[in-house]
């Protein structure tokens, strides 16, 4: 059953935006933000077939709000809370933090098209779905999929690497 | 059929093939050795780029989100440790409730609330227990449903979630699930009431006084609220001003010294673990990047709660309780925003107010916080 109502768009697809919306980001607050704005915007026009639509403003929101924040500076704020904190005695948690902000680098390093199909699939979206998402054709969707998670893999072993060395010397 | 390129492995992995194509690849890969080992790698980066991108979940700093628009209830955490301590509590209450004295606030609840026979009783019980009474109640409940299995359990078994059982759970004093909204009702309204004549009345110059409201999100949350908690089954929070906050107490209100306040919420005292059940509580959100999420609860308690602590102050030398519980850990249906951490809390009272401070964050000097709410 597809919801009909806002509020059952919100209450069915509410919870995985702002997921979706934090992992792009890395910013709950701003995430917030957005995820309210989208469910504002299909209260303006609702949508016809949700789950792309709701997901697709989403993601397009954050390139405009990204083009926005560059040209405001307020990505000199976020490269700040990124970078890894001085060596303190590590911890469970300071590990798995440290981890995320290396995943986060590692994320920024692949294209915008390949971040929002690997976003896409951890939301349980099948192929069909990411192609209408995202603007793919849907026989590409595979090959795309195949890419992005490579380059997160790789890119994440490079930086990883690079931390390594850095903590060694 | 050739060699299959990466594309094509990933959508077999990803279950996006058709039965004919499922069917030749694996023909193909049958007496393909090369083919099997492009597998094994696509495999190996589709469990490793999905274990990456749920790492990114736990690098969030606090528990914020799921408080705001996720999490019907934030302090359910707090519950499981009380319904122990109320097991005990009932235990007592059932002694005491052989006297006839019975408490006026708690008696009014009962006039308001279409209990079974059977459960009578049950919120009968005197002064000592008041405040602890929903969890009381939750045992009583509990007994009652075993007694009669034939009840109707409709609004219980609809939401089979280990949520919405507490929360049918403390709302409900008596053991009909349906009733449950309607009590939910009940009970807030007649704590409005009596909040709407306290000893002291709120100065008109206070609620003028025009302090600012921090806002969060340009939405209206009381919407967004009711919206993702669909049906209570309690009195959901509702976020106020902070003039609305100094109205309810009736006074000033306390807030923590150099923290600017993010939001503030009216919540109903039942859901607020050590308060007066029968009074709304105020709760003050703070969140800090050095101390994550701390909620500042304040209230002022009824005659007979107040009575009730006088007597648990004399015995324990009134010194501040700090209680450490396990938060609960987030279930599948919601975001898994980090490990659970213990919440600490640290209650007392000052000039008939009671107050309650928690931190989510494990190492928080609770004394020192305190020493700054004013």
């Amino acid at each position: 059953m597809t919801p009909q109502t806002v509020e059952e768009l919100f209450a069915t697809y509410h919870p995985g935006i702002l997921r979706m919306l934090i992992r792009r980001t890395g910013d709950p607050d701003r995430a917030e933000d957005l995820a309210a704005e989208v469910f504002a915007r299909a209260l303006a026009a609702p949508p016809y077939n949700p789950r792309p639509w709701l997901f697709a403003v989403a993601l397009n929101l954050v390139r405009e709000d990204g083009r926005r924040a560059v040209r405001q500076g307020r990505r000199l704020e976020l490269l700040k809370a990124e970078s890894p904190a001085h060596t303190e005695a590590p911890d469970e948690e300071f590990d798995r933090n440290e981890r995320a902000a290396l995943v986060r680098r590692a994320l920024d390093r692949l294209t915008e098209r390949d971040r929002e199909v690997l976003l896409l699939k951890a939301e349980g979206f099948d192929y069909d779905e990411i192609a209408t998402t995202a603007g793919l054709a849907k026989g590409a969707v595979g090959t795309t999929l195949a890419r992005a998670r490579r380059r997160l893999v790789e890119a994440y072993r490079a930086l990883d690497a690079e931390e390594g060395h850095r903590a060694a010397r | 059929m050739q060699h299959a390129d990466e594309g094509t492995l990933h959508s077999y992995l990803d279950g996006e093939l058709s039965p004919a194509e499922v069917t030749e690849l694996e023909r193909h890969m049958s007496v393909c050795a090369p083919c099997r080992a492009q597998l094994a790698e696509a495999r190996s980066f589709l469990t490793q780029a999905d274990d990456l991108v749920v790492a990114l979940d736990v690098a969030l700093p606090s528990m914020k989100a799921p408080v705001t628009t996720q999490a019907r209830r934030p302090w359910q955490p707090h519950l499981t440790p009380l319904a122990w301590a109320a097991t005990i509590v009932l235990a007592v209450g059932l002694g005491y409730s052989l006297q006839p004295q019975l408490d006026q606030t708690t008696g009014a609840r009962i006039a308001t609330s279409p209990a079974p026979t059977q459960m009578a009783d049950a919120p009968t019980v005197p002064a000592p227990t008041v405040s602890v009474a929903p969890r009381t109640d939750h045992q009583s409940a509990k007994v009652a449903r075993e007694m009669a299995p034939t009840m109707d359990r409709g609004a219980g078994e609809a939401k089979p979630s280990p949520a919405a059982e507490l929360a049918s759970a403390d709302a409900a004093p008596a053991a009909r699930p349906n009733d449950v909204d309607h009590l939910a009702e009940n009970v807030s309204v007649t704590g409005l009431q009596r909040q709407a004549t306290p000893p002291t009345t709120p100065s008109p110059a206070a609620a003028a006084s025009g302090i600012a409201m921090v806002v969060g999100t340009p939405v209206d949350t009381t919407l967004l609220r009711a919206l993702n908690f669909g049906p209570a089954n309690a009195p959901a929070p509702r976020r106020i001003t902070l003039d609305e906050a100094v109205a309810q107490l009736g006074g000033s209100i306390r807030l923590i010294d150099g923290l600017a306040p993010q939001r503030v919420e009216l919540l109903s005292g039942v859901d607020v673990p050590g308060a007066d059940p029968d009074r709304q509580v105020i709760r003050v959100y703070y969140e800090e990047p050095d101390l994550g999420m701390v909620t500042l609860d304040q209230q002022r308690p009824g005659p007979s709660f107040a009575a009730r602590d006088a007597r648990a102050d004399r015995n324990e030398a009134a010194t501040p309780q700090v209680m450490v519980v396990p938060a609960a850990p987030l279930t599948a249906g919601r975001m898994v925003m980090r490990a659970p951490t213990p919440a600490s809390t640290i209650s007392w009272r000052t000039d008939g107010v009671w107050l309650s401070l928690t931190s989510h964050r494990p190492g928080v000097r609770m004394n020192e916080l305190q020493a700054r709410v004013k």
